[in-house]
């Protein structure tokens, strides 16, 4: 009872609740998704004009902000800056002060920028006047050097002078715009901006040079000891040796960062420069650190309360689509036995079906897509996308479920493979192909098929090497198909001719036949089931009538019998009248004779109708002629017929029955006595014949008919054909047939020929075996 | 005086048969149908029994076995079936003679007659002679060279003897034409035609009833000759 609960199809308002529900987590499962990812980005601005966009990698939650790749994307931008503002004091400075009249050889500086200015003579200018030329704009030929020299007098020739102006306007360009960064960096980089503090120590010609923004003093300190101080006072610290390229951290920073930082860099970071870089303790100064430590902070239980939604979410999502999946389907039929059912909209072709839903899918998972990168390019506002998100995702499920459970149902109920679009072209078209083969002309039948053939192969053999062998196999192929057909098709032959040789009972396998074969044999099958109807009524017809026959026949022998008795009663009263002995003796000729008619009868319709049983023995066909011309002794000689024998002295072994041979024996010598011109002279000829191999014993009787013999030798065998003949004379006119028949049935052959008046019966019999003497 | 009980649901075939019987001297008892022919029987001392074997109501066959229960006296049936089949199983049950519908009187007679005799000389042949040879109702008697059927005296032509002679000393045997020929003619048979078989076809003229359905000599078809062993 409990398991044919579970098998229960669900009502239709509880499927629908299920799926409301699958579709409810669903919307919260994506809506969840997107909170937590457009939380996952937050974007820093720095002062020094630079906005970072950090996406929270999931992996990374559990990590310290230190360890985190913001905060070293963070410390990494803010040294970027520090190194790029020591370069510019570096020009600018002397002695850690701004030096309006320092003087720059434009040369050299361009050639710090632009390589291949080496041979140039030095020409000095003060810093004041190219930083005052690069933001006003100078002419070259009115500003003298710090020498007090134009420019022409130092060039050798108008080529030279025309590099010295580009080198001019070069360094006079580079150095405004390095001035105006020094101007707004100055604070951030040595005010109280920025955590991160930084300590260069630069070796001069006077001896040592040291930048900071920090309040750690310059001095004559060892390089172990300020790294151990600082590593004290600091959250994270690094600290490089450009020269050996060593690092020595807390931070992921890598030495190899550390070089690309202070590629180029080499003219300010002399040989023997020593860096160090730190983040203070606990953040003090409120910067970027301070704002993304603090972010991440408030967001962490957030995150994670959220992370309990999805998975909530994506559970119930699941096991509501997995309980409607299992019961999707069911339904009881009217003995309340669970059957598989499909909707109507289920006979849609699978293959467009999915085809829409991928379309829309698609679309929906790229306007996703969309939304997400402008999310992340910071054009939409964060608090729309889980909406936006949500809407796509109930569309979504709205368009993706109805097809996800016309699948179901198709699985279930089997009609899965039936309902495609490819099983549907695939039938019309064989059905097509069919309809075209079998209805169509011979003409199509044969020559299309053939042509394809010819095509096939002349494509595959113009492919090259490959197409010959396909070609060669296609062809082999068709041989072999070709051979079945021919062979089933001999089967159907054989199954003709065995019918054909009275086997009606034979049937053609039909089971592996196909096409044309198939129609033949079905047709052969048929013909062959009506011919063994036909024998079968035939034979109990025969059967009948051979019975209705043979019981008239005693119904008539009994007052027969008392008419014979009583004309030969009457025949023993003496009775002198000549006329009336005339009379009686008519009618006892006639009783007599239709005794002999109604004997015929029986037999010859037993005979007939196959319904005599033969005793097959080994017998003397010689012998037996011999026994039977004696029997007629008397009455041949009581005609005046002479008997001319020719009877070979060996025996004639055949197999037949002997007193049924005895019977054609004495029909065919007794129709000789009846018809046969008195005086004349019978013949009797018995002979050994090969014929086809076969040793055949034959008896010949010839004989010259008393009446004019008018009807074909075939026709006087047949029973009751002689009409007039037979009335006349006192035979009953059925003793050639029942001897024809006789002898059919012993496998023996007869036959009558007439030659004018001249009458032959032949009959021929197998030989048993060999001449035995 | 001879008792002989006539059974046939056809009134005048019995009443036919009764005038041919009575010529000859025998006493006719009737019957119409096998119930009545089994009540004569109890009650009247019958000596042989002409019977139809389709009748209503106890047919023939049934009533022949019911007489083979307390009886062994001859019957001879009268029937209108031909058949072989017929005869077989006729004479199988226990019938003495068969003879076919419609009949020839003479010959109903003479096979009564020669079954009463079998049936009262049964027994009574005693102290015979070595030359003298018997099958059934035939006796040839060697030194007299007499031939009897069934008493009656037969005329036979020297060769005829000498068949009929060979063929009662190997009663069952079959003998062909040649294999007869070299017997008696004691030379080789070749173009012997058939003249040993017209000489049978005359013996059988003379010892059987009906010639055509013979109880002594008997055709062999295709293989010869032969005297049926009684």
């Amino acid at each position: 009872m409990k398991k044919a609960e579970g098998k229960r199809p669900l009502k239709s308002g509880v499927r629908e609740l299920l799926i409301f529900i699958e579709r409810l987590f669903l919307v919260i499962l994506s809506v969840t998704l997107a909170l937590i990812f457009t939380n996952s980005f937050f974007q820093v601005s720095t002062p020094y004009g630079t906005t970072y966009h950090y996406g929270i990698s999931p992996l990374e939650r559990e990590k310290e902000f230190e360890e985190k790749e913001i905060f070293k994307s963070l410390l990494l931008g803010n040294m970027e800056q520090l190194v790029h503002y020591a370069a510019i004091s570096h020009r600018l400075e002397t002695a850690g002060e701004y030096d309006g009249k320092k003087e720059i050889d434009i040369t050299q500086y361009a050639a710090v920028t632009q390589e291949g200015k080496e041979k140039l003579p030095a020409v000095t200018y003060y810093l004041d006047d190219l930083i005052a030329w690069g933001n006003y704009g100078f002419e070259h030929h009115t500003y003298k050097t710090g020498e007090n020299k134009e420019l022409m007098d130092y060039a050798s020739s108008i080529e030279e002078y025309e590099v010295l102006k580009e080198c001019l306007m070069l360094a006079a360009e580079n150095l405004f715009e390095n001035y105006s960064k020094y101007i707004s960096f100055k604070e951030y980089c040595e005010g109280e901006k920025t955590n991160v503090k930084y300590y260069f120590k630069i070796p001069t010609e006077t001896g040592e040079l040291c930048y900071t923004n920090s309040k750690l003093e310059a001095g004559e300190k060892k390089t172990d000891d300020i790294t151990a101080l600082i590593g004290k006072e600091s959250q994270r610290f690094i600290f490089f040796d450009p020269d050996k390229v060593q690092i020595n951290t807390n931070t992921h920073i890598s030495a190899k960062q550390l070089k690309g930082l202070f590629k180029g860099q080499e003219e300010v970071f002399a040989q023997g420069s020593k860096i160090w870089f730190w983040v203070e303790k606990d953040y003090p100064i409120a910067d970027s650190f301070q704002t993304v430590k603090k972010q991440l902070e408030e967001l962490q239980p957030y995150l994670q309360a959220l992370e309990i939604v999805v998975f909530i979410s994506a559970l119930g999502g699941i096991l509501s689509l997995f309980i409607v999946t299992k019961k999707e389907g069911r339904a009881f039929n009217e003995e309340g036995n669970i059957i598989y059912i499909t909707k109507k909209s289920d006979s849609f072709p699978i293959e467009i079906w999915t085809l829409l839903v991928a379309l829309a899918e698609g679309i929906l998972l790229y306007l996703i897509f969309i939304l997400l990168l402008q999310f992340k390019k910071g054009n939409l506002e964060p608090a729309i996308i889980p909406v936006f998100i949500g809407i796509l995702a109930f569309t979504g499920n709205e368009l993706g479920i109805r097809w996800y459970f016309s699948l179901i149902r198709r699985k279930k109920a089997g009609s899965f493979w039936s309902t495609t679009l490819l099983y549907l072209g695939g039938k019309r078209g064989r059905e097509f192909i069919t309809e075209a083969y079998e209805n169509g002309s011979l003409l199509f039948r044969t020559w299309i098929p053939y042509l394809i053939f010819l095509m096939g192969n002349l494509i595959l053999v113009l492919l090259g090497l490959g197409g010959v062998l396909g070609a060669l196999l296609l062809d082999i192929l068709i041989g072999v198909f070709l051979y079945q057909r021919k062979h089933q098709l001999e089967e159907i032959v054989e199954g003709i001719e065995r019918i054909t040789e009275g086997d009606s009972g034979y049937r053609i396998d039909t089971a592996h036949l196909k096409g044309d074969n198939l129609r033949l044999a079905i047709a052969v099958n048929s013909i062959g089931k009506g011919i063994r109807q036909a024998v079968e009524t035939s034979m109990k017809d025969e059967k009948l009538k051979t019975d209705l026959i043979t019981n008239v026949s005693h119904d008539i022998k009994t007052p027969l019998t008392s008419i014979i008795t009583y004309v030969d009663l009457l025949k023993r009263e003496n009775i002198t009248n000549e006329k009336a002995l005339g009379y009686l003796e008519i009618l006892d000729n006639k009783s007599q004779r239709l005794k002999q008619l109604i004997d015929d009868l029986v037999e010859a319709s037993k005979i007939s109708s196959g319904n005599i049983t033969l005793k097959r023995e080994k017998i003397n066909f010689a012998e037996l002629v011999k026994q039977a011309l004696a029997e007629f002794d008397e009455k041949l000689s009581q005609k005046q017929l002479q008997l001319i024998c020719k009877i070979p002295q060996y025996a004639m072994m055949i197999e037949a029955d002997s007193s049924q041979l005895w019977r054609v024996m004495e029909n065919l010598i007794s129709n000789a006595c009846k018809y046969s011109l008195s005086g004349t002279r019978i013949y009797v000829e018995m002979e050994t014949r090969e014929e086809t191999g076969n040793q055949k014993y034959q008896f010949l009787m010839k004989n010259i008919s008393e009446s004019f013999l008018e009807p074909e030798s075939e026709e006087l065998t047949e029973r009751f054909m002689r009409g007039d003949l037979s009335r006349q004379t006192e035979g009953s006119g059925l003793g050639l047939s029942i001897a024809k028949n006789l002898v059919e049935a012993m496998e023996g052959s007869f036959k009558i020929e007439v030659d004018g008046d001249l009458f032959k019966a032949v009959v021929v019999f197998n030989a048993y075996e060999k001449i035995s003497r | 005086m001879t008792n002989i009980l006539v059974c046939d649901d056809e009134k005048e075939i019995v009443d036919a048969i009764e005038i041919y019987l009575m010529q000859e001297g025998f006493q006719v008892f009737k019957a119409y149908h096998g119930q009545e022919a089994v009540e004569s029987i109890k009650k009247n001392e019958i000596h042989l029994v002409i019977m139809d074997i389709m009748m209503p109501g106890t047919d023939g066959i049934r009533t022949a076995m019911k007489i083979r229960e307390t009886s062994s006296i001859p019957i001879i049936f009268l029937s209108a079936k031909s058949q072989d089949a017929d005869k077989i199983l006729g004479l199988n049950i226990g019938a003495d003679d068969y003879i076919t519908k419609p009949f020839n009187p003479l010959e109903l007679v003479a096979r009564v007659k020669s079954q009463i005799r079998r049936y009262t000389m049964l027994g009574n042949i005693a102290g015979e002679k070595e030359k003298i040879y018997r099958a059934g109702g035939l006796l040839i008697n060697d030194d007299t060279k007499e031939v009897t059927v069934e008493g009656e005296p037969v005329k036979l032509t020297p060769i005829e003897y000498n068949i009929l002679c060979l063929l009662i000393k190997n009663q069952g045997r079959v003998f062909s034409i040649e294999q007869i020929y070299e017997q008696i003619w004691e030379e080789e048979a070749i173009g012997a035609d058939n003249t040993v078989a017209v000489h049978i076809r005359h013996i059988r003229e003379k010892i059987e009833i009906n010639p055509k359905e013979p109880r002594y000599l008997k055709v062999v078809w295709g293989v010869g000759y032969k005297l049926e062993k009684q």
